[in-house]
């Protein structure tokens, strides 16, 4: 068994995680998951949507299987011109998380670029095991593309996207955009995304105990979505993207993820698995960042400078 | 994610808790992070804008609750610490102080005071000249200082003493340094070539031991300097040099210098016996002091008694000239030198 010896912190960030080390415990177990639902909705998420001109409605679609499940979508009232689409997916280990959790990232697009935004809530493991989360993350998309003109988007400008397992089924999402022949994808941001179920990588052994989503908060978040499955044959690429062997034809993708966290390699295999493939992928490791950190210490300057990146390449998405 | 927000401000001062303010930047400290990120951590964490304006600046730059970049400001009236070198670093609280605010200025001007200090490339130079200088520093220190400022390379080197708000022609080590005769600089060079419009030079060091002879001979110097001669070399003193150090150790004033104090109150002025050391004519006195060549030459008259002795002949001039020299020397203040 070797000793695995982590990449330091960020100094910011190591000084911020220590803040709030009793509130954002390392290890994620399956005890917490009911406690860690009960997410607060942030007060200021409403002040946000209407600082940009949107306005925020709720519809009902057809998910997995045909159960409906629902959607948010923001967008200026009385969109006339169609603008991108941004289909996000939130994040939460596959067990956490609603619709609107993430939603604040992409929400200033609508004010500069006229974009609408449709955010899925698909169902969570372990009630709602896999496939069901990425293929009511699918049903979705299809919704989305299929009702583009009503909607006010521009079908060939429609993105799919999200954080953490946000980011790994929007990675599945893409993949089964591929492989049913649409809906076609402008581009994919998978921004630090849950990708490797087998949890094999050094990286995902050097993160234990400490940081925020360890390798014991993994095996929750993956054991939960896939049961007995985990770690055999029977995992889909749909459900665990770095299991793809064949990763061309995607669309131009995004990955962006911290140089200490558990996600740090499965993103840099992924990313050169598109290269080889001879696909279009821009990836950034950020020294010394821990999982998500650019949402908890968003003053730290390594996290402004990967917001301010991520948010550049999606800008040249969104405008061509 | 808002754990982060207001966080200093709400960790519990009574307890442990308040620790973390400390730790929290520190550990900048220890992360060689710069003064935007103490600055943005300081915003974000307490909850409310954080300014900071470095020495000789208007403004400073001010970062928000949310961590981003507000328009530049003064630091007017808001609760406020130094942050070193002249700086100073402010907390816009809005409504009532928060409990750890106090220690959230505190810990954050002493981070920034130890970046300034860090990323002063100057001062050990600065205290290397200081230690040089100083009457109680220990032979270690001084042979510590001695090496880095090269002596030993130098076959001789000068001490000279320019007033606080002149500017250096070149660059050189140097250093404030508080006096009995206020503030003044401290330069060390390797020859005797003016350092700036206004300036003190000591006699020649031959070994870093001498530079506080050199040091004390430049301040006599400076206090000689005046419009007519800027620049003051302590060598070209000659034996008054002698006769300044030994008057600089008396308690009180040199008779002599006393009664050129005590004429001073009276019709004649310092710059009027200045003159009149210098040769000027009895016509040339009576119309530098604005009155007839009668009244002037009833004053000559009546300067001996005065002085005590007879300027009018060369053992008077002289000592006339000795005794201006030592007046000067007692009166003259650095902080006054324009």
């Amino acid at each position: 068994m070797p000793t695995y010896t982590a990449p330091p912190f960020d100094p910011e960030l190591g000084a911020a995680l220590d803040l709030v080390a009793g509130i954002i415990p390392p290890t994620f177990t399956p005890e917490m998951i009911p406690l860690m639902r009960e997410m607060p909705f942030d007060p200021a998420f409403d002040e946000l949507v209407a600082s940009v001109g949107a306005v925020h409605e709720e519809r009902t679609i057809p998910g997995c299987n045909g159960d409906e499940i629902v959607v948010s979508i923001y967008r200026r009232p009385g969109q006339d011109t169609a603008g991108p689409g941004i289909y996000h997916i939130h994040g939460g280990g596959m067990v956490i998380g609603n619709r609107f959790a993430g939603v604040q990232s992409f929400l200033p697009f609508v004010a500069s670029h006229g974009a609408v935004i449709v955010s899925v809530e698909y169902r969570l493991a372990p009630e709602f095991p896999d496939p069901v989360p990425v293929e009511d993350c699918y049903a979705g998309l299809v919704w989305t593309a299929e009702n583009a003109a009503e909607l006010g988007i521009d079908p060939t400008r429609i993105i799919v996207g999200g954080a953490s397992a946000g980011g790994g089924l929007s990675a599945g999402v893409t993949l089964l955009a591929r492989d049913r022949q649409g809906p076609a994808l402008r581009a994919s941001l998978l921004i630090y995304p849950m990708l490797d179920d087998r949890n094999e990588t050094v990286s995902s052994h050097q993160f234990q105990g400490i940081g925020v989503w360890d390798r014991a908060s993994n095996f929750t978040g993956w054991n939960a979505l896939l049961g007995d499955r985990r770690g055999t044959d029977e995992v889909s690429i749909y459900a665990a993207p770095a299991r793809a062997e064949d990763l061309s034809g995607l669309p131009p993708t995004f990955i962006d993820v911290g140089s200490a966290e558990v996600f740090r390699d499965e993103c840099v295999a992924y990313a050169s698995q598109i290269w080889a493939a001879g696909g279009t992928a821009e990836l950034h490791v950020w020294p010394g960042g821990f999982h998500g950190f650019d949402g908890l210490a968003p003053q730290a300057q390594v996290s402004i400078a990967m917001v301010d990146t991520r948010n550049r390449w999606l800008t040249r998405m969104l405008e061509a | 994610m808002k754990e982060l927000s207001g966080r200093l401000s709400a960790l519990d001062p009574e307890a442990s808790e308040s620790l973390k303010v400390i730790t929290y930047f520190d550990k900048l400290i220890d992360g060689r992070v710069g003064a935007e990120g103490m600055l943005r951590g300081a915003a974000v964490l307490c909850g409310a804008p954080i300014g900071h304006r470095r020495a000789g600046q208007e403004s400073g730059r001010r970062f928000a609750a949310d961590g981003t970049e507000l328009h530049a400001g003064p630091p007017d009236g808001w609760p406020s610490a130094p942050a070193g070198e002249g700086s100073v670093v402010w907390l816009e609280r809005g409504d009532a102080a928060h409990a750890n605010d106090a220690l959230v200025l505190e810990r954050v001007a002493i981070a920034l005071s130890i970046l300034s200090r860090r990323l002063d490339t100057l001062a050990p130079t600065r205290r290397a000249v200081e230690v040089l200088l100083a009457g109680d520093a220990a032979d270690d220190e001084r042979a510590e200082a001695a090496a880095r400022l090269s002596f030993g390379a130098h076959a001789r080197t000068h001490a000279m003493a320019i007033p606080a708000s002149t500017t250096l022609y070149r660059a050189l080590p140097h250093a404030m340094v508080g006096t009995r005769f206020g503030i003044v600089r401290a330069v060390l060079a390797p020859d005797d070539g003016a350092p700036a419009s206004r300036a003190g030079i000591g006699i020649a060091a031959r070994s870093a031991g001498d530079l506080r002879e050199s040091w004390r001979s430049a301040l006599i110097a400076l206090r000689l300097a005046d419009d007519e001669r800027p620049v003051m070399r302590a060598a070209d003193l000659g034996a008054l040099l002698s006769l300044a150090e030994t008057e600089d150790q008396r308690a009180t004033a040199h008779p002599d210098a006393q009664a050129i104090e005590d004429l001073a109150t009276g019709p004649w002025t310092v710059r009027m016996l200045r003159a009149l050391v210098d040769g000027a004519s009895q016509r040339a006195l009576a119309a530098e002091a604005g009155v007839h060549h009668s009244t002037m030459c009833a004053r000559l008259l009546k300067l001996p008694g005065s002085l005590g002795y007879d300027p009018s002949t060369s053992a008077g001039r002289t000592r006339l000239d000795v005794a201006l020299m030592l007046h000067r020397l007692a009166h003259v203040r650095f902080d006054d030198e324009r």
